[in-house]
Protein backbone atom coordinates (compact mmCIF):
# COMPACT_ATOMS: atom_id res chain seq x y z
CA UNK A 1 0.00 0.00 0.00
CA UNK A 2 1.17 3.53 -0.77
CA UNK A 3 1.69 6.13 1.98
CA UNK A 4 -1.55 7.82 0.90
CA UNK A 5 -3.46 4.54 1.25
CA UNK A 6 -1.91 3.84 4.66
CA UNK A 7 -2.88 7.29 5.92
CA UNK A 8 -6.43 6.83 4.65
CA UNK A 9 -6.64 3.42 6.33
CA UNK A 10 -5.49 5.05 9.59
CA UNK A 11 -8.12 7.79 9.16
CA UNK A 12 -10.88 5.20 8.68
CA UNK A 13 -9.69 3.25 11.73
CA UNK A 14 -8.88 6.01 14.21
CA UNK A 15 -10.56 9.17 12.86
CA UNK A 16 -9.89 12.53 14.50
CA UNK A 17 -6.57 11.73 16.27
CA UNK A 18 -5.06 10.90 12.85
CA UNK A 19 -6.29 14.22 11.42
CA UNK A 20 -4.86 16.08 14.40
CA UNK A 21 -1.50 14.30 14.28
CA UNK A 22 -1.09 14.76 10.53
CA UNK A 23 -1.93 18.48 10.78
CA UNK A 24 0.63 19.05 13.58
CA UNK A 25 3.39 17.07 11.84
CA UNK A 26 2.79 18.74 8.47
CA UNK A 27 2.79 22.23 9.97
CA UNK A 28 6.08 21.57 11.77
CA UNK A 29 7.59 20.91 8.35
CA UNK A 30 7.63 17.13 7.93
CA UNK A 31 5.79 16.58 4.63
CA UNK A 32 2.69 14.46 5.21
CA UNK A 33 -0.10 14.64 2.60
CA UNK A 34 -2.67 16.01 5.05
CA UNK A 35 -4.75 17.53 2.20
CA UNK A 36 -5.91 14.07 1.14
CA UNK A 37 -6.96 13.31 4.72
CA UNK A 38 -9.02 16.51 4.78
CA UNK A 39 -10.67 15.57 1.47
CA UNK A 40 -11.49 12.09 2.78
CA UNK A 41 -12.78 13.61 6.03
CA UNK A 42 -15.03 15.91 3.95
CA UNK A 43 -16.43 12.83 2.23
CA UNK A 44 -16.99 11.07 5.58
CA UNK A 45 -18.84 14.16 6.84
CA UNK A 46 -21.09 14.00 3.78
CA UNK A 47 -21.81 10.30 4.35
CA UNK A 48 -22.47 10.85 8.04
CA UNK A 49 -19.44 9.18 9.60
CA UNK A 50 -17.77 12.33 10.93
CA UNK A 51 -18.97 15.55 12.49
CA UNK A 52 -18.12 18.64 10.43
CA UNK A 53 -17.33 20.89 13.41
CA UNK A 54 -15.08 18.33 15.07
CA UNK A 55 -13.18 17.80 11.82
CA UNK A 56 -12.73 21.54 11.25
CA UNK A 57 -11.85 22.25 14.89
CA UNK A 58 -9.36 19.40 15.33
CA UNK A 59 -7.63 20.01 11.97
CA UNK A 60 -7.32 23.78 12.48
CA UNK A 61 -6.11 23.27 16.06
CA UNK A 62 -3.50 20.73 14.93
CA UNK A 63 -2.22 22.98 12.14
CA UNK A 64 -2.05 26.04 14.41
CA UNK A 65 -0.22 24.10 17.17
CA UNK A 66 2.32 22.85 14.59
CA UNK A 67 2.85 26.43 13.42
CA UNK A 68 3.39 27.64 16.99
CA UNK A 69 6.03 24.93 17.50
CA UNK A 70 7.83 26.21 14.39
CA UNK A 71 7.59 29.82 15.59
CA UNK A 72 8.86 28.81 19.07
CA UNK A 73 11.83 26.92 17.59
CA UNK A 74 12.76 30.04 15.59
CA UNK A 75 12.16 32.37 18.54
CA UNK A 76 13.92 30.40 21.29
CA UNK A 77 16.41 28.39 19.24
CA UNK A 78 17.42 31.19 16.88
CA UNK A 79 19.70 30.81 13.90
CA UNK A 80 22.09 28.10 15.24
CA UNK A 81 19.27 25.65 15.82
CA UNK A 82 17.59 26.49 12.53
CA UNK A 83 20.87 25.84 10.70
CA UNK A 84 20.96 22.36 12.26
CA UNK A 85 17.31 21.78 11.33
CA UNK A 86 17.91 23.08 7.80
CA UNK A 87 18.05 19.62 6.35
CA UNK A 88 14.68 18.71 7.82
CA UNK A 89 12.73 21.53 6.20
CA UNK A 90 14.70 21.91 2.97
CA UNK A 91 17.78 24.05 3.08
CA UNK A 92 19.34 27.08 4.70
CA UNK A 93 18.55 29.07 1.56
CA UNK A 94 14.88 28.18 1.90
CA UNK A 95 14.87 29.65 5.42
CA UNK A 96 16.65 32.80 4.16
CA UNK A 97 14.11 33.12 1.32
CA UNK A 98 11.27 32.68 3.79
CA UNK A 99 12.81 35.25 6.14
CA UNK A 100 13.05 37.75 3.28
CA UNK A 101 9.44 36.97 2.34
CA UNK A 102 8.34 37.33 5.98
CA UNK A 103 10.08 40.71 6.29
CA UNK A 104 8.79 41.96 2.96
CA UNK A 105 5.20 40.78 3.22
CA UNK A 106 4.75 40.42 6.99
CA UNK A 107 1.25 39.19 7.80
CA UNK A 108 0.38 38.57 4.15
CA UNK A 109 3.42 36.25 3.88
CA UNK A 110 2.17 34.25 6.85
CA UNK A 111 -1.42 34.21 5.56
CA UNK A 112 -0.63 33.14 1.99
CA UNK A 113 1.90 30.50 3.07
CA UNK A 114 -0.87 28.74 5.03
CA UNK A 115 -2.96 27.87 1.98
CA UNK A 116 -1.28 29.01 -1.25
CA UNK A 117 2.54 28.83 -0.98
CA UNK A 118 2.33 25.95 1.46
CA UNK A 119 5.86 24.74 0.68
CA UNK A 120 7.09 27.83 2.54
CA UNK A 121 4.81 27.42 5.56
CA UNK A 122 7.28 25.69 7.94
CA UNK A 123 10.15 27.93 6.87
CA UNK A 124 8.06 31.08 7.40
CA UNK A 125 7.14 29.90 10.91
CA UNK A 126 10.82 29.59 11.76
CA UNK A 127 11.71 32.86 10.04
CA UNK A 128 8.91 34.71 11.88
CA UNK A 129 10.26 33.40 15.18
CA UNK A 130 13.84 34.36 14.35
CA UNK A 131 12.75 37.82 13.17
CA UNK A 132 10.67 38.13 16.39
CA UNK A 133 7.58 38.99 14.36
CA UNK A 134 4.92 40.18 16.89
CA UNK A 135 3.35 37.00 18.25
CA UNK A 136 -0.24 38.28 18.42
CA UNK A 137 -0.18 39.27 14.74
CA UNK A 138 1.50 35.98 13.79
CA UNK A 139 -1.23 34.03 15.58
CA UNK A 140 -4.02 36.08 13.96
CA UNK A 141 -2.71 35.64 10.39
CA UNK A 142 -1.90 32.00 11.10
CA UNK A 143 -5.38 31.08 12.34
CA UNK A 144 -7.05 32.99 9.47
CA UNK A 145 -4.93 31.20 6.85
CA UNK A 146 -5.35 27.75 8.41
CA UNK A 147 -9.14 28.16 8.58
CA UNK A 148 -9.13 28.88 4.85
CA UNK A 149 -6.84 25.92 4.06
CA UNK A 150 -8.75 23.37 6.13
CA UNK A 151 -12.21 24.60 5.09
CA UNK A 152 -11.30 24.59 1.38
CA UNK A 153 -10.23 20.94 1.38
CA UNK A 154 -13.12 19.80 3.56
CA UNK A 155 -15.57 21.53 1.18
CA UNK A 156 -13.88 19.85 -1.82
CA UNK A 157 -14.26 16.52 -0.01
CA UNK A 158 -17.94 17.18 0.64
CA UNK A 159 -18.64 18.21 -2.96
CA UNK A 160 -16.80 15.19 -4.42
CA UNK A 161 -17.76 12.85 -1.59
CA UNK A 162 -18.26 9.87 -3.95
CA UNK A 163 -15.02 10.47 -5.89
CA UNK A 164 -12.34 10.78 -3.24
CA UNK A 165 -9.90 8.49 -5.06
CA UNK A 166 -10.29 10.50 -8.27
CA UNK A 167 -9.72 13.80 -6.43
CA UNK A 168 -6.61 12.37 -4.72
CA UNK A 169 -5.38 11.22 -8.12
CA UNK A 170 -6.01 14.71 -9.45
CA UNK A 171 -4.05 16.26 -6.56
CA UNK A 172 -1.11 13.92 -7.18
CA UNK A 173 -1.18 14.87 -10.87
CA UNK A 174 -1.43 18.57 -10.02
CA UNK A 175 1.64 18.22 -7.81
CA UNK A 176 3.66 16.90 -10.76
CA UNK A 177 2.22 19.59 -13.06
CA UNK A 178 3.44 22.14 -10.50
CA UNK A 179 6.90 20.50 -10.41
CA UNK A 180 6.99 20.56 -14.23
CA UNK A 181 5.96 24.22 -14.39
CA UNK A 182 8.59 25.27 -11.86
CA UNK A 183 11.20 23.23 -13.75
CA UNK A 184 10.14 24.69 -17.11
CA UNK A 185 10.35 28.26 -15.77
CA UNK A 186 13.78 27.72 -14.15
CA UNK A 187 15.32 25.79 -17.08
CA UNK A 188 13.64 28.09 -19.61
CA UNK A 189 14.93 31.23 -17.92
CA UNK A 190 18.54 29.96 -17.64
CA UNK A 191 18.39 28.69 -21.23
CA UNK A 192 17.04 32.04 -22.46
CA UNK A 193 19.83 33.94 -20.66
CA UNK A 194 22.47 31.58 -22.03
CA UNK A 195 21.21 31.87 -25.60
CA UNK A 196 20.97 35.65 -25.34
CA UNK A 197 24.55 35.76 -24.03
CA UNK A 198 25.73 33.65 -26.97
CA UNK A 199 23.92 35.90 -29.44
CA UNK A 200 25.54 38.97 -27.89
CA UNK A 201 28.98 37.38 -28.01
CA UNK A 202 28.44 36.40 -31.66
CA UNK A 203 27.19 39.91 -32.52
CA UNK A 204 30.22 41.44 -30.77
CA UNK A 205 32.51 39.07 -32.73
CA UNK A 206 30.91 40.10 -36.05
CA UNK A 207 31.29 43.78 -35.17
CA UNK A 208 34.94 43.20 -34.38
CA UNK A 209 35.39 41.58 -37.76
CA UNK A 210 33.56 44.47 -39.47
CA UNK A 211 35.89 46.97 -37.73
CA UNK A 212 38.98 45.12 -38.97
CA UNK A 213 37.90 43.55 -42.31
CA UNK A 214 41.39 43.11 -43.74
CA UNK A 215 42.89 41.32 -40.79
CA UNK A 216 41.97 37.79 -41.93
CA UNK A 217 43.39 38.31 -45.37
CA UNK A 218 46.72 39.43 -44.08
CA UNK B 1 28.76 30.20 -35.01
CA UNK B 2 29.57 28.64 -31.58
CA UNK B 3 28.89 24.91 -31.15
CA UNK B 4 26.23 24.22 -28.46
CA UNK B 5 27.98 23.40 -25.17
CA UNK B 6 27.07 20.38 -23.03
CA UNK B 7 25.54 22.63 -20.34
CA UNK B 8 23.24 24.15 -22.95
CA UNK B 9 22.13 20.71 -24.13
CA UNK B 10 21.42 19.66 -20.50
CA UNK B 11 19.39 22.85 -19.95
CA UNK B 12 17.38 22.22 -23.11
CA UNK B 13 16.75 18.62 -22.04
CA UNK B 14 15.65 19.80 -18.57
CA UNK B 15 13.27 22.28 -20.19
CA UNK B 16 11.80 19.66 -22.53
CA UNK B 17 11.40 17.08 -19.72
CA UNK B 18 9.70 19.70 -17.51
CA UNK B 19 7.26 20.56 -20.31
CA UNK B 20 6.63 16.85 -20.87
CA UNK B 21 5.82 16.48 -17.15
CA UNK B 22 3.29 19.33 -17.43
CA UNK B 23 1.62 17.84 -20.52
CA UNK B 24 1.58 14.21 -19.30
CA UNK B 25 0.25 14.96 -15.82
CA UNK B 26 -2.29 17.50 -17.09
CA UNK B 27 -3.70 14.82 -19.41
CA UNK B 28 -3.67 12.23 -16.59
CA UNK B 29 -5.37 14.69 -14.23
CA UNK B 30 -8.07 15.51 -16.78
CA UNK B 31 -8.55 11.80 -17.40
CA UNK B 32 -9.00 11.20 -13.66
CA UNK B 33 -11.76 13.80 -13.35
CA UNK B 34 -13.49 13.10 -16.67
CA UNK B 35 -14.10 9.42 -16.03
CA UNK B 36 -17.77 9.99 -16.74
CA UNK B 37 -20.04 7.11 -15.72
CA UNK B 38 -17.07 4.80 -15.04
CA UNK B 39 -16.68 4.17 -11.30
CA UNK B 40 -13.42 4.91 -9.51
CA UNK B 41 -11.28 1.91 -8.65
CA UNK B 42 -11.97 0.24 -5.30
CA UNK B 43 -8.91 0.69 -3.08
CA UNK B 44 -7.85 -1.05 0.15
CA UNK B 45 -8.37 2.16 2.21
CA UNK B 46 -12.06 2.39 1.35
CA UNK B 47 -14.71 1.39 3.88
CA UNK B 48 -17.87 -0.49 2.93
CA UNK B 49 -20.18 2.52 3.57
CA UNK B 50 -17.90 4.71 1.40
CA UNK B 51 -17.94 2.17 -1.44
CA UNK B 52 -21.73 1.94 -1.13
CA UNK B 53 -21.98 5.74 -1.32
CA UNK B 54 -19.56 5.98 -4.24
CA UNK B 55 -21.25 3.21 -6.28
CA UNK B 56 -24.79 4.02 -5.23
CA UNK B 57 -25.72 0.66 -3.77
CA UNK B 58 -27.17 -0.07 -0.30
CA UNK B 59 -24.35 -0.74 2.23
CA UNK B 60 -26.30 -3.73 3.52
CA UNK B 61 -25.79 -5.78 0.32
CA UNK B 62 -22.04 -5.15 0.34
CA UNK B 63 -21.76 -6.17 4.00
CA UNK B 64 -23.80 -9.30 3.26
CA UNK B 65 -21.56 -10.18 0.30
CA UNK B 66 -18.58 -10.09 2.66
CA UNK B 67 -20.40 -12.18 5.24
CA UNK B 68 -20.69 -9.31 7.72
CA UNK B 69 -23.71 -8.02 9.62
CA UNK B 70 -25.01 -4.95 7.79
CA UNK B 71 -23.90 -2.27 10.19
CA UNK B 72 -23.59 1.16 8.66
CA UNK B 73 -21.33 2.22 11.55
CA UNK B 74 -18.66 -0.31 10.57
CA UNK B 75 -16.08 2.05 9.08
CA UNK B 76 -13.20 -0.41 8.91
CA UNK B 77 -11.26 -0.19 5.65
CA UNK B 78 -11.55 -3.27 3.44
CA UNK B 79 -7.80 -3.91 3.96
CA UNK B 80 -8.57 -4.52 7.64
CA UNK B 81 -11.66 -6.61 6.86
CA UNK B 82 -9.58 -8.77 4.48
CA UNK B 83 -6.86 -9.22 7.11
CA UNK B 84 -9.41 -10.21 9.76
CA UNK B 85 -11.07 -12.66 7.34
CA UNK B 86 -7.67 -14.06 6.47
CA UNK B 87 -7.92 -13.52 2.71
CA UNK B 88 -6.16 -11.30 0.16
CA UNK B 89 -7.61 -7.80 -0.21
CA UNK B 90 -7.86 -8.38 -3.97
CA UNK B 91 -10.42 -11.15 -3.30
CA UNK B 92 -12.51 -8.75 -1.24
CA UNK B 93 -12.27 -6.13 -4.00
CA UNK B 94 -13.43 -8.65 -6.63
CA UNK B 95 -16.41 -9.67 -4.45
CA UNK B 96 -17.37 -6.01 -4.01
CA UNK B 97 -17.11 -5.28 -7.76
CA UNK B 98 -19.37 -8.24 -8.55
CA UNK B 99 -21.90 -7.23 -5.90
CA UNK B 100 -21.97 -3.66 -7.17
CA UNK B 101 -22.53 -4.94 -10.72
CA UNK B 102 -25.43 -7.11 -9.55
CA UNK B 103 -27.10 -4.25 -7.71
CA UNK B 104 -26.37 -1.28 -9.95
CA UNK B 105 -26.64 -2.19 -13.66
CA UNK B 106 -25.70 1.39 -14.60
CA UNK B 107 -22.30 0.98 -12.97
CA UNK B 108 -19.38 0.68 -15.34
CA UNK B 109 -16.37 -1.00 -13.70
CA UNK B 110 -13.04 0.81 -14.08
CA UNK B 111 -11.26 -2.25 -15.38
CA UNK B 112 -12.41 -4.60 -18.16
CA UNK B 113 -11.11 -7.54 -16.10
CA UNK B 114 -14.31 -7.54 -14.01
CA UNK B 115 -17.01 -9.40 -15.96
CA UNK B 116 -20.67 -8.45 -15.66
CA UNK B 117 -22.84 -11.11 -13.95
CA UNK B 118 -24.50 -12.01 -17.26
CA UNK B 119 -21.07 -12.58 -18.81
CA UNK B 120 -20.10 -15.06 -16.12
CA UNK B 121 -23.12 -17.30 -16.82
CA UNK B 122 -22.20 -20.52 -18.70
Amino acid sequence: MSLNDQLLVALSMYGLPVLFGASVINSIGIPIPDAILLIAAGSYIQIGDMNQWWVLGVSILGAVIGDQIGYAIGYWGGRPLVARLGRLIGSQKRVSDAEALARRWGGFGIFFSRWLLTQLEAAINLASGIAEYPYGRFLLWDITGEILWVAAYVIIGRIFSDRVQDVIQLLVNLFWVEVGLVGAVIFGWILFRNLRGRQRREAAGEEEQADFPGEKGL
Amino acid sequence: MERPRLSLIILALGFIISLALVVIFTIRGLHAVSRGPVGEPIRPWMSVPYIAHSYRVPPRVLFQALGLPGDRRDWRPIATIAREQNRPVQDVIQILYRTVLENNPAFIPPTPAIPRPSETAP
